[in-house]
């Protein structure tokens, strides 16, 4: 219940007009009487009679009562607003891949540096689409401990929607597993429609190796899925290539390579992924630079049953997908598809099953990609906690300034109090409307 | 004009105790039958002089009566004029009202050739009267005219009594102070034989307020604001008719004449209940 604001402002502003109004209203004729006495009498009749409709009990009962609602009122707005002041959103992915081969740790630390504010926990399988309870940090905590991976597969629409929306909201956002943003990063990929609406931005970083995904508004948004990059044989390294603008980017000498080569591999952690092969024009090439328009195709790199074959076209649905160069024109899916990476595909991947049994032999294979993973993932998102900590918050951060303890965050991030001038208002009011009334019956 | 001039030549405004007026300054010359002429017994009344009680008659039945005399007693009349600012109150005004009652009054006093002493309650001017009826009148329009309505009536000083005891008091007043029964109680002390005309205004005495009002006390300036409403206004009778009866219980008290008029009574009327 939100007892003073904006009810608060609405009465410390409406009660005072309303009284007034009806206090003008009255006809009040000033009238020179001899007989004042008498109606002074009658005045003070009439009180005495009002104060004895109004026992002393009933009055300490209305009293109480107001009282009450104040405080309660206090209380309850207290929890809503001071929480929604400070809340925090994480968009936790708890499917069964990324639990695996993440750890809450970081995310627990994270909380913990942030105590005293309050969370909103979304869970991507699940209650993505839902607004959330708002939870202590301890609560927070808790519910984290308890989570159980889930297998179900991640529905990036909702995922899209609840993300935009909340950003639209202004509300702070901090996402932290890769998997996540991994996903919208895939979605720039994909036409523009209302699945991805609010996605503008993606791009490669080859400095370390992340895939920056900024939202409309500048909104939140950091992440890396490590992929290397090779045309033909040989690694891109740097500055080579890039994701800009939902385009592909190189330098010229990788152009050149593209260019005899055709193919351009994509890799997970020296693990070859897929193999693309792009549609290479001397004419786009310009200040060094070279655009590719599209991708043309994608070879799986090696035997993939049918199956998984089906899952990969779900990743890029819209390109050829070819098996060993033939195209596989009849295994094509509707491009309105948006699930990406879902957890059979990744456990795939990890398990080797994806690819052939030459390059998974290894028996170290799944644990490497596993650790690898984890600690690029802590790296990154300690790296995220650092800069929420440490530096000022986005300029959409922005605080609801509803609430009893009004906060303001400032450049530091810290809280600065504030006292309430609707309250201040009410309790002038107040005294005055008493003071009224006491001297009335003296 | 002339009917009301034949009431008041009729009238006979006299005391109902034996009085022995004296005041300084002219007598009026000769007066109607002889101060001797019995009219009647009259059980006796605390204040009524001791050599009037018939004490033969005391001694046969054991009741106390004095002897009541005929109109030719030589008496002052003491008109006292409510000069209250509550006096300006009302539509006529009390004021305007008072002037010609006492005009009557005057007229119907002289006529009888008694002195008559008009007294500024406020201010405590006075004026007397002891020429001809024809002379005095148009001198007793000029000095009520000339009254200033601004003081407060009541009380009145030592010096008034000093110098009017056993005289027959007519106060006109709309007896809003509360000080007014203790005026009362004074007339014993001094002798004096009392007609209490309660002047009221018909605003004052059936107020047609409905509605919410800041009142303010056209005297002291005292505030009220209050919401009037027909529950309200049957309280102000209740309270008027209190007020107006606990007048009356402390004139019947003393054997003094409370009548009450208001100011959309005809004066004639008014006048023949002076005469009785």
């Amino acid at each position: 219940m939100s007892f003073l604001n904006p009810f608060g402002w609405l009465l410390a502003i409406g009660f005072p007009i309303v009284y007034m109004l009806s206090k003008n209203n009255k006809k009040q004729l000033r009238i020179d009487l001899p007989s004042i006495d008498i109606w002074r009498q009658i005045e003070a009749e009439s009180l005495q009679q009002q104060t004895k409709k109004w026992s002393p009990s009933v009055l300490l009962a209305i009293q109480l009562v107001i009282v009450g609602c104040v405080v309660i009122g206090d209380i309850d707005m207290y929890k809503t607003f001071s929480t929604t002041d400070d809340v925090i959103t994480l968009i936790y992915d708890d499917s069964f891949s990324t639990e695996r081969i993440t750890s809450k740790e970081p995310l627990l630390e994270f909380i913990e540096a942030n105590k005293e504010k309050n969370f909103k926990v979304l869970f991507v399988n699940e209650t993505l689409t839902e607004e959330g309870q708002l939870l202590t940090a301890k609560e927070a905590e808790k519910l984290l401990e308890s989570r159980v991976p889930s297998r179900n597969a991640l529905d990036v629409s909702l995922l899209t929607n609840t993300y935009y929306q909340l950003e639209s909201n202004g509300n702070s956002v901090v996402v932290f597993t890769d998997k996540v943003l991994a996903t919208i990063a895939s979605l720039e990929l994909l036409p523009v429609d209302e699945s991805n609406v609010g996605l503008r931005h993606v791009s490669y970083n080859p400095m370390d190796e992340t895939i920056t995904i900024s939202i409309e508004n500048d909104g939140v948004a950091i992440q890396l899925v490590p992929l290397e990059i090779y045309v033909g044989q040989d690694l891109v390294y740097e500055e080579q290539l890039y994701i800009e603008g939902g385009q592909i980017k190189c330098h010229k000498i990788i152009s050149e390579q593209l260019k005899n080569n055709g193919l351009l591999s994509i890799s997970m952690h020296d693990t070859p992924l897929l193999t693309v092969k792009l549609a290479v024009n001397d004419s786009l090439l310009s200040d060094n630079k070279y655009t590719i328009p599209f991708i043309q195709s994608i070879d799986v790199a090696t035997d993939m049953d049918d199956e998984n074959l089906a899952k990969v076209m779900t990743l890029l649905p819209y390109v050829t997908l070819s098996k060993n160069g033939v195209p596989l024109m009849d295994l094509a899916i509707p491009a309105s598809s948006a699930v990406l990476y879902d957890d059979t595909f990744l456990d795939a991947v990890s398990t080797g099953t994806l690819f052939s049994k030459e390059t998974t032999k290894s028996p170290y294979f799944p644990l490497w990609i596993e650790d690898h993973a984890k600690a690029t993932y802590e790296r990154e998102v300690n790296r995220e906690i650092k800069t929420l900590i440490e530096k000022p918050l986005p300029s959409n951060y922005r605080i609801n300034t509803m609430g009893h303890k009004q906060s303001e965050v400032v450049n530091n991030g810290h809280k600065k109090e504030m006292i309430h001038p609707e309250l201040i208002i009410l309790l002038v009011f107040g005294f005055i409307l008493l003071e009224e009334e006491v001297r009335k019956r003296v | 004009m002339k009917e009301l001039l034949g009431l008041l030549e009729q009238l006979n405004i006299r005391p109902h105790r034996n009085l022995q007026s004296h005041i300084q300054g002219p007598q009026p010359k000769g007066t109607p039958g002889t101060s001797e002429d019995f009219l009647k017994f009259q059980h006796y009344q605390p204040g009524d002089a001791l050599n009037q009680v018939d004490w033969k008659k005391y001694v046969k039945s054991k009741a106390l009566l004095t002897k009541q005399f005929g109109d030719d007693q030589n008496y002052t009349v003491v008109l006292l004029v409510d000069t209250s600012r509550s006096m300006t109150y009302g539509n006529p005004s009390k004021a305007a009202y008072q002037n010609r009652l006492i005009e009557g009054i005057a007229y119907a006093v002289l006529y009888r050739l008694h002195p008559l002493v008009l007294v500024d309650m406020g201010t405590e001017k006075r004026a007397l009267f002891s020429q001809s009826v024809n002379e005095s009148i148009p001198q007793i329009k000029k000095w009520l005219n000339a009254l200033e309505y601004s003081a407060k009536a009541l009380p009145l000083s030592s010096d008034f009594y000093h110098q009017f005891s056993n005289c027959l008091l007519i106060a006109v007043t709309d007896a809003w102070d509360e000080t007014y029964h203790s005026f009362i109680d004074q007339q014993v002390v001094f002798q004096n034989d009392l007609i209490l005309m309660h002047l009221l205004s018909e605003e004052e005495l059936d107020p047609t307020l409905n509605g919410s009002y800041l009142l303010t006390d056209c005297e002291s300036g005292k505030e009220v604001q209050l919401r009037i409403d027909q529950k309200k206004i049957e309280r102000y009778h209740k309270i008027m008719h209190s007020k107006c009866l606990a007048l009356k219980t402390t004139c019947a008290k003393y054997g003094f004449r409370y009548i009450n008029v208001s100011t959309s009574d005809e004066l004639k009327p008014v006048f023949v209940k002076l005469g009785r």
